[in-house]
């Protein structure tokens, strides 16, 4: 490797304003989007008690308010019927109850809070008649005191955690993006690969003719490209957790791993694709990124559940898009107590790259210009 | 009319495909989101639906009972059984809740202390407590028939519990509901503006610096055209652009919905995203006149994701924090989101329900004329520059 050539491409890179702006700022910038977007979208899904008004002057059935009390779901307001329209039409409850000749819901709207209030109301309905048809089937019971011992909420069900760790999908779209800026370095890789083929550009031409081996001269850039993308990755992971407050856990050193692999093969990717085809270089880029972007699309940058579905229906797809193996293994770090899928990812992805690599130097290697 | 039909030469040329690939990844999201929709119905109360996994260890026929009455009762998702795929299907919200019936639980339900029912959600989630009412609300009740008649067989339990759970309490809606295929548009015209800027700003914006380059202009400007005739020509390309966009995606939700135009709250939508093209056309118009070829690109990702981010497009925006909605004052599209959210949310249409609909479109108005107005300094101050 030649340092000199390392520390050039390394400045032409920081001075490049596009580059600088594709590879750091870009992903900057969606973070913050992310993070302003999306940062209350975990609390629409938690459970808040359901606030149900009462009408104050109406008789309710015995046991009902008990039983909403004890169920600890609901907040309840005892209110005049006027005044729970307003609040109602305010969105300020979810529903009032009221009982003129019988018991009524009134809401504004279907949804899962209404159908909390509205399951509640008719297992009351339920159970009374339950209890009823029990005693016309069967007299005698009221007698031995059958009333008295049964448990009519009686729970049966015992909840299991799915792990210790949270369950917070929104830092899936973190783990895409960070892996959409570990890919970026394929603009850098496939830049080198155009000032490395003679053919493609005149100041490769003049590379060619200097003293320095191509290869040699080659893997300075590369390391260069992966260099600066290793560090602006460092950078996003930096500001997304400490300044976005986003919890990737605490197992930092992996993440580093898994983005540092991911810059190589992002890099090797941009590489060989820049060494198999023929384009200008503008059309290059512009491939380069629709392709990124479309393996990161796969991988739940935007919308999440995409990465779920592929990896159902066509798991192949997972496995050999390696924006999906960055995301899967961030996942499989935050999510999962043991290291065997993050290792599998880790070594998938590190396998592709090489491949990439392989390929790349192969068609690079020997190529000789007779004349250009 | 030269300048009308360059105009008019560049587009297909070099916009087309943008234009082609921007409506396939909308159309695609559209067609996605319509189809993963949870479904409302209009007037009648609908239950909502949980997506849970029933896994049947027991298979006796209180089990199989059971399962049947949450499948009936709930969404059901199949899921595979392994438990990392468990654990995945939860994460990715595919299933909400996860019912794992414990083998023998139907020999332990009768003893005083049955075994329980295992389950599985993410932690202190609406839909868990919900779907955790619901198995409750089964298994009491035929729990009491076991303990009433303890000779009777499970399928008579069942049929009965099955009775007596059919019976309900009363519901009444206090307005109208906004109906399916109104919240269905609601959500389409907001995510709109993310694709109006988007494509705007990469269509016109591009064609706009192709006539601002700077040779081009000065050929331009000695041409026997006046200078007024001129701009007013590329004016009239860019609306006629503009209004084509625009023309097309109002008519898609027609296609994709099956929706009439004949509501008024349809009519409403198509209105305010008339506004906003002409806000957005205003955008490309300021967007152009600063950017140069190379910065276009990341500068019209940062407007489109930007704008569209803050103003909830994609996320409703009652979720926007609080800072986000003060910011939100700032941003015109956050107001168009805010207009189509009011109109989403109309029951009855008066004077002071119809008032911040106007009120939002005059902001929308006034922003545009602002980004105009900069605009238009900004080229007078580069044609003396020039």
């Amino acid at each position: 490797m030649s340092f000199h050539i390392f520390k050039y491409s390394i400045k032409s890179l920081v001075k490049d304003r596009t580059a600088l702006f594709w590879m750091l700022a870009f992903p900057l910038i969606l973070a913050t989007f992310f993070n302003l977007a999306l940062g209350n979208l975990m609390s629409s899904e938690g459970f808040e008690k359901v606030n149900i008004a009462v009408i104050g002057d109406q008789e309710m059935p015995a046991g009902l308010l008990d039983a909403m009390d004890e169920s600890n779901l609901f907040i309840i307001t005892h209110t005049t019927e006027a005044e729970a329209k307003e609040l109602l039409s305010d969105k300020e409850i979810t529903g009032y109850i009221k009982n003129q000749n019988n018991l009524e819901l009134v809401i504004r709207s279907s949804g899962i809070n209404q159908s909390i209030a509205k399951v509640f109301l008719d297992n009351y309905v339920q159970i009374s008649t339950t209890v009823v048809n029990v005693i016309e089937g069967n007299p005698e019971l009221l007698q031995e005191g059958f009333l008295d011992n049964i448990a009519l909420n009686q729970s049966f069900t015992a909840e299991e955690l799915p792990t210790n760790s949270s369950m917070n999908v929104v830092v899936v779209y973190y783990f895409a993006l960070l892996a959409m800026t570990c890919l970026y370095s394929a603009f850098a890789g496939c830049n080198a690969t155009t000032i490395i083929q003679a053919n493609q550009s005149s100041l490769a031409a003049r590379i060619n003719v200097a003293p320095t081996k191509k290869l040699k001269a080659f893997l300075s850039m590369i390391a260069a490209s992966i260099c600066f993308q290793f560090v602006s990755t460092i950078i996003a992971i930096t500001y997304i957790t400490q300044f976005l407050n986003v919890d990737f856990g605490n197992r930092i050193l992996q993440i580093g791993i898994i983005c540092l692999v991911g810059c190589f093969t992002g890099t090797m990717f941009g590489a060989m694709f820049g060494a198999i085809t023929k384009f200008k270089p503008e059309v290059k880029d512009m491939l380069v990124s629709n392709i990124t972007m479309g393996m990161c699309f796969l991988s739940g940058l935007m919308i999440l559940q995409i990465k779920y579905i592929v990896q159902e229906k066509a798991p192949i797809l997972a496995y050999i898009n390696p924006a999906n193996l960055i995301t899967d293994g961030l996942y499989a770090l935050y999510y999962y107590d043991t290291f065997d899928r993050y290792l599998f990812n880790l070594t998938l992805l590190g396998i592709l790259g090489v491949i990439f690599c392989t390929v790349t130097i192969f068609v690079l290697r020997r190529q000789k210009y007779a004349s250009i | 009319m030269q300048a009308f039909k360059a105009f008019y030469k560049i587009v297909p040329r070099k916009f087309l495909v943008v234009f082609m690939i921007y409506t396939l990844i909308f159309v695609g999201i559209m067609a996605f989101f319509s189809y993963s929709e949870s479904k409302q119905t209009e007037d009648a109360f609908e239950l909502s639906k949980v997506r849970v996994s029933v896994i049947n260890h027991d298979n006796s026929p209180l089990a199989n009972e059971l399962e049947a009455y949450i499948n009936g009762i709930a969404r059901p998702v199949d899921i595979k059984t392994d438990e990392e795929s468990i654990k995945d299907a939860l994460f990715f919200r595919e299933t909400e809740f996860i019912v794992t019936i414990p083998e023998g639980f139907q020999n332990s339900f009768s003893s005083p202390d049955p075994k329980k029912i295992n389950t599985m959600s993410v932690p202190d989630s609406t839909s868990s407590h919900y779907a955790r009412t619901i198995i409750d609300k089964y298994l009491n009740a035929a729990r009491l028939y076991f303990e009433a008649f303890p000779e009777m067989s499970i399928e008579e339990i069942n049929e009965r519990v099955l009775g007596d759970i059919s019976q309900e309490a009363n519901v009444s809606f206090l307005h109208q509901a906004a109906s399916k295929t109104v919240t269905n548009l609601n959500g389409y015209f907001n995510f709109l503006s993310y694709i109006l800027i988007a494509m705007l700003i990469s269509m016109v914006g591009r064609v706009m610096l192709i006539f601002n380059d700077k040779q081009i202009k000065m050929r331009n400007y000695c041409a026997p055209v006046t200078s007024k005739s001129y701009s007013f020509q590329l004016l009239a390309g860019n609306l006629s652009i503009a209004i084509v966009i625009w023309l097309i995606f109002v008519g898609l939700p027609f296609f994709i919905f099956s929706n009439s135009i004949n509501q008024v709250s349809t009519l409403m939508f198509v209105a305010n995203s008339f506004v906003l093209t002409i806000l957005c056309l205003c955008i490309s118009f300021f967007v152009a006149s600063f950017a140069t070829k190379k910065s276009i690109d990341p500068i019209a990702n940062c407007f489109s994701l930007g704008l569209s981010f803050l103003a909830g497009s994609f996320v409703p925006q009652a979720l926007l924090s609080d800072t986000l909605k003060t910011l939100g004052n700032f941003n015109p599209i956050f107001w168009y989101v805010k207009v189509n959210n009011t109109i989403g949310d109309l029951t009855i249409i008066n004077q002071s329900t119809l008032k911040p609909i106007f009120y939002g479109i005059l902001v929308q108005l006034a922003f545009s004329f602002a980004f105009l107005a900069i605009a238009l300094v900004i080229i007078k101050q580069k044609k003396h520059a020039l």
